[in-house]
């Protein structure tokens, strides 16, 4: 049961961080990252399995296999911003997370742009 | 990455919250604020070679 395991570290790390943010709240900052990070670790080899399936699904449906990269990298820059956003949200620099939270929109903007490229012309091939 | 990472975190948390409350109540107050500064950076030291090893990790996304 590797759930058990992974809600047994959150609920751990929470207790810690709760007794830690009392006094000293800059150094539940730094739990709060490592647990994010252990927890992200415990299930990276999973992640891995979901993205090869992710894969196979592509290849059989016959999908560019340059556009599934790009999915694959656009994820990892939304769990990326979402992680450093979260953060500095728990820690309260509300200002800081929207402008992270706006950068990672603008550079998934930018990397979705050959898909829609490749949308379009679709439409226009079906139209003309 | 195991969870002792974690609990290495923790228990310098609680020693530096404790030694600080110590300190102070000697009324040592710029020790105290030196001992709190020196146990924030050796936390954000393994901070931020976790920090590398997840970046790392979610940059293997997209091979």
């Amino acid at each position: 049961m590797e759930i058990v395991k992974i809600v047994g570290i959150g609920l751990l790390a929470g207790m810690l961080i709760i007794l830690i943010k009392q006094k000293k709240p800059e150094l539940a900052f730094g739990l709060s990252i490592a647990t994010t990070v252990l927890i992200f670790m415990l299930m990276l080899v999973r992640i891995f399995q979901v993205i090869d399936f992710m894969q196979a699904l592509g290849a059989r449906a016959k999908v560019d296999a340059t556009h599934m990269s790009t999915v694959l990298k656009i994820i990892g820059i939304a769990y990326v911003t979402d992680f450093g956003s979260q953060v500095l949200q728990d820690s309260g620099e509300k200002a800081v997370a929207s402008k992270v939270e706006m950068a990672g929109k603008v550079i998934i903007i930018l990397m979705s742009v050959p898909i829609m490229m490749a949308i379009l012309d679709t439409v226009l091939r079906l139209l003309g | 990455m195991e969870i002792y990472d974690l609990l290495k975190i923790a228990g310098i948390g609680i020693i530096v919250s404790l030694v600080g409350s110590l300190l102070s109540q000697a009324g040592r107050k710029e020790q105290e604020s030196l001992f709190t500064l020196m146990g924030f950076m050796i936390v954000m030291m393994m901070v931020v070679g976790l920090m590398t090893k997840f970046f790392a990790a979610v940059q293997t996304f997209a091979r």
